[in-house]
């Protein structure tokens, strides 16, 4: 680099995260010199790889938050999180950004007894929090949404969205450079101090400097047991004929979910394809993350089988593509943003896969502490919010491996008809402090 | 559209994700470590 440059604010990471903060912070002081530094391109990590769901679930647990914080800030957090699912379809449309957003809401589905009764205690926790909107459907209703084979409860929320993240993350990075806002790609950052982000050739020095890394947190200079990188893989089909679609329905576009330990999610893609996703191998050694994303031949038969079980419609359609990518857990699995003004260093992430939405309203509360402005937001209980670090190794790939384990586990002990809950995954969620 | 690797879905052109699969090609953003000029003339 022909020297250090100079910026108002640096932000590090052009994900979903850095580029909502750079679209707001641009917007509220048209003046400010922001420069967004990536190691790749933009939307390369969780942002562009992700399942597609503008949601409004929390990215926390909302019981040890409220018990942090009080139970009024968790509610507020909740309501934030539902006007930020409007708040991201509004940007699309005003900025042109054509992300085949269709607003259908979630539906979650129970297979076994088991993932019922965990399904009804779900529903009744969110009336509790003040999801108020989220009901409990019978498999009739359910399946006269999507015919899933062997549904024994559903639930449905209209907080969520489908979308397409990558053409969203695009569109924003396309609109935040219209805006004035400098992107460099290919410009991995290695080290994040005090006034200054040092790339491998030069140092962007700025007052104020944002982490927006998420899953590459772990690669920063002393943040290695921050966030832990957890794996996440996906397929997605070939379209799928008209005949098919009318075996299915599925004409809301929900996005959908189960309540296994080792959950899936999945899509209605706008050209008519599904998107379905689920852990695969959870976590690798030293908290590495992928480069290019490759999926085994082993995760893809785990998906492929998920999504045939549940739509039988579905056996034999081809699988056209298969990637995996890192998300960030906290150790308390709730997650943060927050800026130190003593150093003007800042943060936001540890979204747990639920950053779609959750990154837009991070980047529209660290614009408001960048700015020095004290608003409802900035009084949210993740602002400041510190989850502690993880373990050091090899207790970290040891506890995570032997986790994801149990809950294999665990689902296949309440595959033989349990009502409750498998104590193995009880145990599992303790230790892992999984909400 | 699909990249095999013995048959195996694959990363389609270095796109990591479906979803860059089937969008066009992205602009190009220069490296930090050279000028702007770069946005339209040099490779990646």
């Amino acid at each position: 680099m022909p020297g250090d440059r100079d910026a108002d604010v640096c932000v590090v990471g052009a994900g979903l995260t850095g580029l909502w903060t750079a679209y707001y912070l641009k917007h509220a002081d048209p003046g400010l010199r922001i420069t967004v530094l990536e190691a790749e391109f933009a939307g390369f990590g969780a942002s562009g790889r992700n399942g597609g769901w503008a949601s409004g679930l929390i990215p926390g647990a909302r019981d040890r938050m409220a018990r942090a914080y009080g139970k009024p800030a968790v509610l507020d957090w909740q309501r934030a999180m539902n006007e930020a699912v409007d708040e991201v379809i509004g940007v699309a449309a005003r900025e042109g950004i054509d992300a085949g957003i269709v607003k259908g809401g979630t539906l979650r589905v129970a297979r076994t007894p088991a993932q019922a009764t965990r399904l009804r205690h779900k529903v009744e926790q969110d009336h509790e929090w003040g999801v108020a909107d989220s009901v409990l459907l019978t498999p009739a209703e359910s399946v006269a949404r999507i015919r899933i084979d062997g549904v024994t409860a559903a639930a449905f929320t209209p907080h969520c969205a489908r979308l397409q993240p990558a053409a969203l993350v695009r569109g924003l990075a396309d609109t935040v450079e219209r805006l004035g806002v400098t992107i460099h790609e290919k410009s991995p950052v290695t080290a994040i101090e005090p006034g200054r982000a040092i790339t491998a050739h030069g140092t962007v020095r700025a007052p104020v400097v944002l982490r927006a890394t998420e899953g590459f947190t772990a690669s920063l200079k002393g943040l290695r047991r921050t966030w832990l990188p957890m794996n996440s893989s996906m397929i997605v089909t070939e379209p799928l004929p008209a005949r098919i679609w009318r075996e299915i329905g599925w004409e809301g576009r929900e996005t959908l979910g189960d309540t296994a330990h080792g959950h899936m999610y999945a899509q209605r893609t706008a050209d008519d394809r599904i998107a379905i996703g689920g852990r695969g191998v959870p976590y690798r050694f030293g908290s590495r993350t992928d480069h290019e994303g490759r999926v085994g031949e082993r995760t893809i038969g785990q998906l492929t089988r998920t999504l045939e079980r549940m739509l039988p419609q579905t056996a034999g359609a081809r699988v056209d593509h298969a990637w995996c990518g890192v998300l960030a857990v906290p150790r308390d699995w709730s997650a943060t943003v927050g800026l130190d003004r003593a150093t003007g260093l800042g943060w936001a992430g540890g979204y747990v896969g639920h950053g779609v939405t959750s990154t837009n309203l991070a980047a529209r509360t660290l614009t408001d502490l960048v700015l020095a402005r004290d608003t409802r937001l900035t009084r949210l209980p993740w602002t400041g919010h510190a989850p502690g670090t993880w373990e050091p190794e090899p207790f970290r790939w040891l506890g995570v491996r032997g986790l994801y384990a149990a809950y294999r586990l665990a689902d296949r002990h309440e595959a033989g008809g349990r009502v409750r809950t498998s104590p193995i995954a009880t145990i599992a969620d303790l230790i892992a402090r999984r909400p | 559209m699909t990249a095999t690797t013995a048959g195996r879905p694959a990363p389609v052109n270095g796109r990591v994700a479906h979803w860059f699969a089937e969008l066009p090609a992205p602009a190009r953003r220069c490296p930090a470590t050279v000028t702007r000029m770069c946005a339209s003339s040099a490779p990646d």
